[in-house]
């Protein structure tokens, strides 16, 4: 459905200048060239999740802008159902629904119907579609409270589930989301999440998601790319990716008191004490498991608390983040 | 066409409920723009009445040609005004959601905002033209009449493909506005004489440089049979409104080519 190949996003920055006169001097500096996306390449199936993730200024939004045909590649191709944005823009148009967690698509100063009304008629969608849909996503949504409020009076979340709708409305193939939930509360993304995963099962809509929030990966996503200085850092899965980082997982138990502490102990496990009195028995999980470690230090002494920790996305993502920096 | 002609109507409709949301705000704007053109038209009478007529031509003659420019300002700033707020639209990224939509580019820039607000410039320019007309006695046919609705519409569409020109500068540049303002100042400043008071050099300059010889002298020449007046063999003139409309249309080209290289702010 997504085809990237070799992608390169160069742009054109004023050179940086100090010292005296520096402001002025800076007038006929030389301006740098900035490579923000290096030769990008991936594929992306009908009816995929896919989670594009990437540090802060990695590169992320400029590959989604390329993908959806705000801005042109410097080299490199893109072909989204088979056509390439910016050289057939109104036929990729009715391909595509993008939502910007940053940047509403909507009529700023109008109400959210008239909105849906103006995209519903730009996109040739018949009525009888229009009023179906919205029924079906105002369940999930719950968008009918404030279809005649502005969208410049909606709160936050009831401004990106007005944006969700007006994406879908036309039912596009491919669904581009760049950090939907950003400063949503817990309920708005819980209604976000459920309603673009029904839209991938009951239509098969593509997904391309990027946010910073690893519970909207763990719960979206089964597949992965990394980027990071323009380039794919990780392609793959998302327990294959946990793995390769965090190969490990951790029982944690809190002994009834101190002289139980020192007989809890496990084969194939690493003991490590914590400074609050808990022991940690790190295990391979494929060389034993945890019912065999919890059971053998269990029938050794008296245990007050038993925790098995899985590895959290959000430290995988950390250590990545912080290799590729150094 | 058809299709163009359903997203006008579309369009139409946003860019009217957006301009309801401010009433007063399209209020102030007329009595804004009645104002400014006041000053001018003030300006003007008082050059007249000391003078009693410009580089040959007389008082009524001026006004004719002062009328044609108004006219002229005025289907530009009635249709093409959003043409001025291309910088805007690429600076803070609304771009973006242009690119976005299955919609001309040039519709939905010229169609961000409907232009009622500019109905002061229409009135004042009907008045002047009402005014200066039977003054200057002028020989009338059907051709001429049709011919002068085509010039001020052609010397409409001359400024708005320069401010168009000037706008799709800052897909590369970001900040043109200083030229915003200094289209209209040249045109309002320079348009309202006959262009022959400058010298040659001048004339010369505002007809192949600074084209505002098309949006009020050469029609007014044309019309008040004073093609004495101009450096070029008179037949020439009465195919000026060509100009407007080329310059238009080589301004949306331009337009088109400049927007490959926007490169959308932020994240």
């Amino acid at each position: 459905m997504i085809e990237v190949d070799a992608l390169v996003k160069e742009f054109r920055t004023a050179g940086s200048v100090d010292g005296r006169l520096a402001g002025l001097r800076r007038l006929w500096a030389p301006s740098r060239l900035v490579r923000a996306v290096d030769g990008v390449s991936f594929t992306i199936q009908r009816g995929e999740v896919v989670g594009y993730l990437g540090a802060n200024g990695a590169g992320k939004s400029t590959t989604i802008k390329m993908l959806t045909g705000i801005v042109r590649p410097t080299s490199g191709t893109v072909r989204v159902n088979g056509v390439v944005p910016w050289q057939n823009r109104r036929a990729h148009a009715h391909n595509i629904g993008v939502v910007f967690g940053q940047k509403s698509q909507l009529w700023y100063d109008l109400p959210l119907r008239v909105s849906l009304e103006t995209i519903r008629d730009l996109y040739r969608v018949e009525d009888r579609d229009y009023r179906a849909r919205l029924a079906e996503f105002d369940e999930v949504l719950g968008v009918r409270d404030f279809l005649d409020t502005p969208i410049r009076s909606l709160s936050l979340g009831q401004r990106m589930r007005g944006d969700l709708v007006g994406a879908m409305l036309y039912r596009p193939e491919v669904l581009y989301l760049d950090e939907p939930t950003v400063g949503l509360d817990v309920v708005a993304k819980q209604a976000l999440r459920e309603f673009i995963a029904a839209q991938n099962q009951q239509y098969g809509t593509t997904v391309v998601i990027t946010t910073h929030d690893m519970d909207d990966i763990e719960q979206l996503c089964r597949r992965i790319v990394m980027i990071d200085h323009g380039s794919v850092v990780y392609d793959g899965d998302l327990p294959v990716l946990k793995k390769r980082y965090l190969p490990f997982r951790d029982v944690v138990i809190t002994p009834a008191d101190d002289s139980d502490a020192a007989l809890i102990r496990a084969d194939h496990s690493e003991r490590i004490e914590g400074e609050d009195g808990t022991i940690t028995l790190r295990f391979d999980p494929d060389v034993t498991t945890a019912p065999a470690v919890i059971a053998q230090a269990a029938s050794a002494t008296g245990i007050d608390d038993l925790k098995v920790i899985e590895p959290d996305l959000e430290d995988v993502v950390r250590l990545i983040y912080a290799e590729a920096g150094r | 066409m058809v299709e163009l002609a359903k997203d006008f109507r579309t369009l139409l409709r946003v860019a009217w409920l957006t301009e309801m949301e401010y009433r007063a705000n399209f209020l102030i704007s007329i009595v804004g723009a009645l104002a400014y053109n006041a000053s001018q038209l003030l300006f003007i009478s008082v050059l007249l009445h000391a003078f009693g007529g410009v580089a040959g031509w007389t008082g009524p003659q001026v006004f004719v040609l002062f009328g044609i420019r108004m006219a002229s300002h005025s289907v530009c700033a009635f249709f093409f005004r959003r043409m001025t707020d291309l910088d805007t639209v690429v600076h803070t990224g609304e771009f973006d959601r242009y690119l976005l939509r299955p919609v001309s580019l040039f519709l939905q820039l010229l169609m961000r905002r409907f232009n009622l607000q500019q109905f002061g410039d229409v009135v004042i320019a009907a008045a002047v033209l009402g005014f200066a007309l039977p003054r200057a006695a002028i020989d009338w046919t059907p051709a001429k009449a049709l011919w002068l609705v085509a010039a001020v519409a052609a010397g409409g569409m001359l400024e708005a493909g320069l401010q168009l020109v000037r706008g799709a500068l800052s897909f590369r540049w970001t900040n043109t506005e200083s030229m915003t303002g200094l289209i209209e100042t040249v045109f309002g400043t320079f348009g309202n004489f006959p262009l022959q008071v400058f010298g040659g050099v001048g004339a010369v300059f505002f007809t192949l440089v600074l084209p505002l010889a098309f949006v009020g002298w050469i029609p007014a020449a044309m019309l008040l049979g004073r093609q004495d007046s101009l450096w070029f063999p008179g037949w020439l003139g009465w195919w000026s409104p060509l100009v407007g409309v080329g310059c238009f249309a080589l301004a949306i080209v331009f337009f088109g080519r400049q927007s490959r290289h926007y490169a959308s702010p932020g994240s």
